[in-house]
């Protein structure tokens, strides 16, 4: 109709962007939507909880979706900005916000989880990556130690927690956390790296040969950047797995982070912490998510008009 | 330049046991030839390519080049495939300056190299899309550059075309045409359709059904350029060499049937081959 003098090339690249576009607006208004019922239902529930006759200790611990935003608004030092602020006991009255935030719990808490992440994150990937592209090249790699990599993925990485506390808990109250997350996170990035790698199709790699290209020449030109996508989806099942493992290993491990929050808040019985934590900790991830992977994702995803990215 | 096939044979050791793809192959392939190789399906015309191109090797005899022995894929025999196989994360450009590379010739000489056989299959305003932004017939024109820009011995084609559809074909066939006529590269090139051979090659070798040994030769090189199918020569050598083909994939379809004339499985159908090396089983 409208397009019809365009070539078909042209036609098809604005189909694309539209495409493209569309969903990124629409995808947020709907989860915004979503939200917004899921914390109505919340509520609802809640009052329905808080009205049966009975035990009244039933709404402490099944706290409203006010009460949990007020736990949060406190907790990460907001609460500087409306004047009711409590300074922590023994500590002075901060003298401004960022002051404020730095007192309460959830900053330092935050801080303290995300440097272990990103240690703990690079030392895997650091190993995990090339080990990985080692499987996937040589068949002796792959029958061993690309097979315990695969072993080792499947075993829960919270059952690595006694062994780091034997190994590592007179090292310093760190180490352990961090032996965990590494652990957690490597094998799997073993595993997702080669699976990147092998799933090349083998025409790739035909097509650069008949052309002349060989050994690592065809590694670095063709093999790896063919893998992109796959290395990418590693990477990011790599960061999910530390992610995970370091809360494990902070529920157990006292030793500050956002996985002790929650261990010290079910300790006290305050359920409105529990489910604030919680909350940030999935904030956490997804803001990782949409912040580092996505967009990588989504420039691989336009750049080679890949109809879907691996996830 | 000069190609020879010396009794080549090759088999396949695979779980349904061995299967001899090719058997007694003597083919000799002279430099500015365009060889078209058709037969049934299955009766390895691509093993032959593969050979050629240094990705397979023969059980016994030998593939030689300039009295060398074939050892393995080499820039001067560059293969096209049935899909373009072209490099996603390259633009057109660069895909097409691939191989350049691996001649190591300055950057700037790279790029106008690859400029220029951008031009000659039409795609010069078109080297900054990426693959996915083209179309298949002009993705596998990217393909043809691709191969064509290293200025390879000789460029094999292992039915390049088979995935489009006739209106493009037709026009690549002109466009084929024309860039052999121009450079008289060496072209083998493999396909079903013997009026795609017909057109293009100075010479259709036609393969018996697996194993595959070459039945007949036909020397085109009398036919003028451009071939209409409509003139009576270029009709008559192509049913000609239709009716020498019949006889093979007769064979291979009577190799679909059993005995009393009902059907195997469906997906055995779909590859001749395996039905018959699911009766000997
Ligand atoms: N890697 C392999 N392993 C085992 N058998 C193979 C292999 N490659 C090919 N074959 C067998 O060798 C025979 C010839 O295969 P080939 O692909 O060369 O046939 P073709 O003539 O190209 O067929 P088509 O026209 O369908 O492309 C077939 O029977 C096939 O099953
Ligand atoms: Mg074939």
């Amino acid at each position: 109709m409208a397009q019809s003098h365009l070539t078909n090339g042209a036609a098809a690249t604005i189909s694309k962007k539209r495409v493209s576009q569309r969903p990124l607006e629409s995808d947020l208004l709907v989860r915004i939507l979503f939200i917004v019922l899921l914390l109505v239902f919340w509520q609802v529930v809640h009052y329905w909880v808080v009205t049966r006759p009975g035990d009244t200790s039933r709404g402490a611990l099944f706290p409203s979706p006010l009460e949990v935003g007020q736990w949060l608004w406190d907790k990460f030092g907001f609460s500087y900005l409306t004047g009711n602020y409590q300074p922590v006991p023994g500590e002075p009255m901060p003298h401004n916000l960022g002051a404020a935030l730095f007192q309460k719990e959830y900053i330092p808490a935050i801080y303290a989880s995300i440097a272990r992440l990103i240690e703990g994150y690079l030392i895997a990937t650091v190993i995990g990556f090339p080990v990985g592209l080692l499987v996937a090249r040589s068949a002796l790699m792959e029958k061993t130690v690309g097979w315990l990599a695969v072993s080792l993925q499947s075993l829960p990485s919270i059952c690595w927690i006694p062994l780091a506390l034997l190994w590592f808990g007179r090292l310093s109250i760190t180490a352990p956390i961090l032996f965990v997350t590494v652990m957690g996170s490597l094998f799997a990035t073993i595993v997702t790296v080669a699976d990147g790698i092998r799933n090349v199709p083998p025409l790739l790699a035909r097509a650069g040969r008949t052309l002349g290209t060989t050994g690592t020449r065809l590694y670095f030109s063709v093999l790896l950047p063919a893998a992109l996508p796959g290395i990418v989806t590693g990477l990011k099942v790599g960061w999910s797995f530390a992610w995970r493992s370091l809360m494990a290993a902070e529920l157990i491990v006292n030793s500050g982070g956002l996985g002790f929050l929650l261990q010290r808040d079910r300790e006290n019985g305050d359920a409105d912490g529990v489910v604030a934590t919680i909350i940030v900790i999935i904030v956490i991830g997804l803001v990782v998510q949409e912040l580092l992977f996505s967009p990588i994702q989504r420039r691989l995803q336009t750049l080679w008009g890949l109809t879907g990215v691996r996830s | 330049m000069q190609i020879q096939f010396d009794n080549v044979r090759k088999i396949y050791k695979g779980r349904s046991g061995a299967v001899t793809a090719l058997d007694g192959i003597n083919l000799n392939i002279q430099e500015g030839e365009f060889v078209c190789l058709v037969g049934p399906s299955g009766c390895g015309k691509s093993t032959l390519c593969n050979m050629l191109a240094g990705f397979d090797t023969p059980t016994t005899g030998r593939v030689m080049v300039d009295d060398e022995t074939v050892s393995g894929p080499s820039i001067a025999r560059v293969m096209m495939f049935q899909e373009p196989a072209l490099f996603p994360w390259l633009n057109a450009r660069d895909n097409v300056a691939f191989g350049l590379k691996n001649l190591k010739l300055p950057a700037t000489e790279q790029q106008a190299i690859a400029e220029r056989f951008l031009k000659m299959v039409h795609l010069a305003q078109f080297g900054d899309a990426q693959p996915h932004e083209l179309s298949g017939g002009m993705r596998q024109r990217v393909a043809l550059a691709r191969a064509l820009a290293v200025d390879p011995q000789v460029l094999l084609m292992d039915e390049p075309f088979a995935a489009l559809d006739a209106q493009t074909r037709d026009h690549l066939h002109i466009e084929l045409e024309n860039i052999w006529r121009e450079t008289r590269k060496t072209i083998v090139f493999v396909t079903h359709n013997v009026r795609e051979a017909v057109t293009l090659g100075t010479r259709v070798v036609v393969f018996t059904a697996r194993p595959g040994r070459i039945k007949r030769e036909f020397n085109l090189e009398e036919l003028d350029y451009p071939r209409r199918t409509t003139e009576t020569l270029v009709a008559e050598t192509i049913s000609r060499i239709q009716n020498t083909l019949r006889d093979e994939v007769a064979k291979v379809e009577a190799a679909e049937y059993d005995q009393n004339g009902t059907e195997i499985g469906a997906d055995e159908r779909i590859k001749p081959d395996r039905a018959t090396v699911g009766r000997a089983r």
